[in-house]
């Protein structure tokens, strides 16, 4: 359901009846999607309802990375598993301001590390289109949440892809601004200089909205970038515009069959439709997981180096400072948080920096340049969002490299820098596949004209 | 194959590991490493520039304390607390 059709109902039925059914809804959540239920601040936003505002009455899911004022902040890990957030992240501010009604926190990855949801503290997410299934991670809380249509909106963090991948997987759509366009402030660091928060919802309109609202210069975040954000009737301007799109064949060697017959058919149908498409080349493919796997783990090991069982969440006592840390960290900690932030402390460690830690921002850096110099020629570069289809919940827990690959087509943005969205394609059995754009820097227009070209083909409504 | 001791790696990570998970560890790490060992291959020039590229600009805050009033709520993810302060054991050098 779209944030007008919800917004409809709430001025049928009055606000406060609507959020009393979708409280009701997430208390009874069958996909493990919640983390906790967000009653107290849910019933604090109805206290302040205006009807003059753009999101007023609409439910909201946070990613339980992300503050909320006087809730629980579990970060899906047992080791902050009765941590209350003190402050609103900015995003959460900027949500409130604009009327909407945070319901509840979304399961997600441990610390934001996953890309299929089974790497909670709190247990494997259910895939809301078949349960047998994973709905793509890390923020596939909030990706089931709203393919569930108990919300509109969620928000999710997207460090490699865990908002676009997570989307794909679900049917849903799945954006991820500009570095620095939406504040950071709020959200528990995983790898900094990849980290953003972006929203997912059913339809890019609704997207673009939230987007429009939570983007902009926070003082409270140093690389938040103080330049003017579209407004949401500029974005929504850009439905009928046409393009010239950057279409990289050669890497759809990666890509299950499904996928990429949907999106060559989909590339056919846009150049029908009046877009321009141009094969372009990119040189940096296998470079891009490896190059995320060593610069990700290596920021976070240094960013959960503060959970250390003095200062937030639980504490394992021991008979030396040492190992009152150690047992906390091994206590508080899962397998796929551990894992990181072992590789992380070695690709650091000296010896080893100049072969792994170096190369990789060397990569990234030429990542950058590359992506940069092709949408001089083109408005966005397209391609599949996933090189995979969801797989049940189980079956690739031990295929570590399985699972790395899950980000290989959201990764470049994130390494990069760029604004990218995820937007549904076809429905095949229960899924869905999905195709992924990408923009010049500060380009969301671009990326969302793209969203919308996609929906205009497919002309369909959920 | 690239093999990493897990073991060496605890003290500096602060996590202490049992025999069991070491050793699964140790093998993960083998397959993570032996897969990312692929960005050796890429040539990169001399002149790389380490720092983010992007124009990100420093902000720097003014060093002055200011009361903020939210020092009941901080305490409240702390483990232990006393009074207004995080508890912690004492240790007289390393033992408590």
């Amino acid at each position: 359901m779209t944030i007008a059709k919800r917004k409809l109902i709430a001025s049928e039925e009055g606000v406060a009846t609507a959020i009393e059914a979708c409280l009701e809804i997430v208390h009874h959540d069958v996909y493990n999607a919640i983390v906790s239920v967000t009653e107290l601040t849910a019933k604090e936003a109805l206290s302040r309802h205006s009807e003059n505002t753009p999101l007023a009455g609409v439910p909201v899911i946070i990613k339980d990375n992300i503050a909320v004022r006087g809730e629980r902040m579990t970060c899906a890990s047992k080791l902050l598993e009765h941590y209350v957030a003190p402050y609103d992240a900015t995003v959460v501010e900027r949500l409130k301001h604009a009327g909407a009604v945070i319901v509840a926190k979304a399961n997600m990855d441990e610390f934001a590390m996953g890309s299929s949801s089974e790497r909670s503290a709190f247990g494997a997410i259910k895939n809301p289109l078949n349960p047998e299934f994973v709905p793509g991670g890390s923020s596939g809380g909030s990706a089931a949440v709203v393919a569930a249509d108990y919300v509109p909106v969620a928000l999710g963090s997207d460090t490699g892809g865990s908002v676009r991948q997570p989307a794909a997987f679900t049917g849903t759509v799945g954006f991820k601004p500009t570095y620095g366009r939406i504040s950071r402030y709020g959200l528990t660091a995983f790898a900094s200089s990849l980290d953003q928060i972006g929203p997912i919802t059913q339809t890019v309109e609704d997207s673009a909205l939230v987007y429009s609202i939570i983007a902009g210069h926070d003082p409270k975040d140093a690389t938040s970038l103080n330049v003017e954000v579209e407004s949401y009737d500029e974005l929504c301007a850009q439905k009928k515009r046409k393009l010239t799109i950057g279409v990289p064949k050669s890497v759809l060697t990666h890509v299950e069959a499904v996928i990429k017959e949907d999106f060559l058919t989909m590339c056919d149908i846009l150049e029908k439709n009046g877009h321009t498409l141009r094969d372009i080349d990119i040189g940096f493919m296998e470079y891009v997981v490896p190059a995320y796997y060593i610069i990700a783990p290596a920021e976070a090991s240094s960013n959960l180096a503060r959970f250390d069982g003095i200062r937030y969440g639980m504490r394992v006592d021991g008979t030396t400072k040492d190992s009152l840390v150690s047992s906390t960290r091994d206590k508080g900690f899962g397998d796929e948080v551990k894992r990181r932030c072992f590789t992380g402390a070695y690709v650091l460690s000296s010896g080893y920096n100049d072969q792994y830690y170096k190369k990789a921002l060397a990569v990234k850096q030429a990542v950058r340049k590359e992506l940069l110099a092709l949408l001089e020629k083109v408005d966005v570069i397209a391609w599949p969002t996933t090189p995979q289809m969801p797989f049940k919940i189980g079956a690739k827990t031990d295929d570590i490299i399985y699972l790395y690959m899950a980000d290989l087509f959201t990764i470049p943005a994130n390494l990069a820098g760029l604004p990218a969205i995820a937007v549904p394609m076809q429905k095949h059995g229960d899924f869905y596949t999905s195709i992924h754009f990408m923009g010049k820097p500060l380009a969301e227009r671009d990326v969302f004209a793209a969203g919308f070209a996609i929906e205009n083909v497919r002309g369909w409504s959920k | 194959m690239t093999q990493i001791n897990a073991r060496a790696l605890e003290k500096m990570i602060g996590i202490s590991l049992s025999e069991a998970e070491a050793d699964a560890l140790q093998a993960q790490l083998t397959t993570i490493f032996t897969y990312v060992e692929k960005i050796k291959e890429f040539s990169c020039d001399a002149h790389v520039q380490f720092a983010d590229v992007r124009e990100i600009e420093t902000i720097v805050h003014e060093d002055v304390v200011s009361e903020n009033g939210c020092a009941q709520e901080i305490l409240k993810g702390a483990p232990l607390k006393e009074r207004t302060y995080i508890a912690v054991p004492k240790y007289i050098g390393d033992r408590v």
